[in-house]
C-alpha cells in the first residue's frame, strides 16, 4: 500500500473515531439529563400519592385546561385529568398552561401560580416557515457527497 | 424560546452584509438548531420530553456543533465551526432575555442544575411582533434587490 492511500484511510479512521466519540458524548449528556433530572413530575406524584403528598410541583410539558369550574379546573397531561382548586382568570378549554401547584395525595392540585401560554399554536406555525427556509438555504449552499460523507460547497 | 422567525430575524439582519454570503446559511442553521433539535421531539412526543433536557445546553450544543463540522469538506471546516458557534450563540443570547413562569434553561448542566435567565420578556412577547419582522426582512430585500438593479 501506497504512503499517500495509507495516508487517506489513517485520516478517514480517524474522523470515523472523531464523529463516534462526538456522538457518545451527545448520547452521554442525554442521558444523564434524562436519569439526574431534579424535577418532580405530575406523572411520579400520581404513581406515589403518599411519598409526594404537599410536595410543590412545577409543571410545564403540554398541559391543556381541560375544563373551568367555579372553584378550579381540570388539567390534561398524558392522558391524566386532574383538578386543580384556584382561582384562575383568563383560561379557557384548551389553553395550554404552565402551573406551580401543591400535589395533594387524594389527588388534587392546590393552585400556587400559572401562567397562560395563549399563541403556542401560532408559535409553533410562525417556526416551521424559517425553519424550513433555512434548511433550503443550506443545501443551496451545499451539497452531500455520498460517497466521501462530507458537504461541500456547491459552485 | 422566542419563536424561531424571532431568531431567524435576528440572524438575517447580522450577516445580510454581502459579507457574509458565503457562510451565511451555516449561521442561520446555527442560530435555529437548539430548537430544531429538542422542540419537534418536545412537541409531538411529550413523553420523551425528558430525553431533550441536555439538548437545549451549551455544552451539548457545543458538542453537537463539533460534530456536524466534522461532516464538512476539511477545506472549509474552520468556517462552518465559527458560523455554527455564532449561529448558536446568537439563540442562546436571545434565550437568556426571556422569563420563565416555571424551569428555565440549564446553562451549567451537567454540572449544576441551576436555571438564569435575565427576564425582559414572556416567550410569546416577540410573536406579536411578527408582522414587523416579516415587513423589515421584505422592505431589506427590497432596497437590495432596488440597489442591485440600479448598479447593473
Ligand atoms: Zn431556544
Amino acid at each position: 500500500m501506497s504512503l499517500r492511500v495509507r495516508l487517506i484511510n489513517n485520516g478517514r479512521q480517524f474522523r470515523i473515531v472523531v464523529l463516534l466519540t462526538y456522538f457518545i458524548a451527545m448520547l452521554l449528556l442525554i442521558f444523564y439529563g434524562k436519569n439526574f433530572y431534579p424535577a418532580i413530575t405530575l406523572e411520579m406524584c400520581l404513581n406515589q400519592p403518599e411519598r409526594y403528598d404537599g410536595s410543590q410541583i412545577d409543571i410545564g410539558t403540554e398541559i391543556t385546561v381541560d375544563k373551568i369550574y367555579q372553584d378550579g379546573f381540570t388539567i390534561k397531561q398524558f392522558g391524566h385529568i386532574v383538578k386543580v382548586k384556584g382561582r384562575a382568570e383568563n383560561m379557557e378549554p384548551g389553553d395550554f398552561i404552565t402551573l406551580s401547584v401543591v400535589f395533594h395525595k387524594d389527588g388534587w392540585l392546590e393552585l400556587k401560580s400559572y401562567h397562560i401560554a395563549k399563541k403556542r399554536r401560532f408559535k409553533i406555525a410562525v417556526s416551521i416557515f424559517p425553519a424550513l427556509l433555512v434548511i433550503y438555504l443550506l443545501l443551496k449552499s451545499f451539497s452531500f457527497d455520498f460517497k466521501r460523507f462530507v458537504f461541500e460547497e456547491r459552485h | 424560546m422566542p419563536d424561531l422567525l424571532t431568531h431567524y430575524t435576528a440572524a438575517y439582519f447580522l450577516t445580510r452584509s454581502s459579507a457574509f454570503l458565503r457562510f451565511r446559511a451555516v449561521f442561520y442553521f446555527g442560530t435555529i438548531l437548539p430548537d430544531i433539535i429538542s422542540r419537534p421531539v418536545y412537541i409531538l412526543f411529550p413523553k420523551l420530553a425528558v430525553y431533550t433536557v441536555a439538548m437545549h445546553t451549551p455544552v451539548f450544543l457545543f458538542i453537537l456543533c463539533l460534530f456536524l463540522t466534522e461532516l464538512f469538506h476539511k477545506e472549509i471546516k474552520e468556517n462552518v465551526r465559527n458560523y455554527l458557534f455564532m449561529g448558536v450563540l446568537l439563540h442562546l443570547i436571545l434565550d437568556l432575555l426571556q422569563k420563565h413562569h416555571v424551569g428555565g434553561y440549564f446553562w451549567f448542566f451537567p454540572f449544576s442544575w441551576k436555571t438564569f435567565e435575565i427576564g425582559l420578556f414572556w416567550p410569546d412577547t416577540p410573536l406579536q411582533l411578527t408582522p414587523v419582522w416579516i415587513s423589515l426582512i421584505l422592505m431589506t430585500e427590497g432596497i437590495y434587490y432596488m440597489k442591485k438593479r440600479k448598479g447593473v
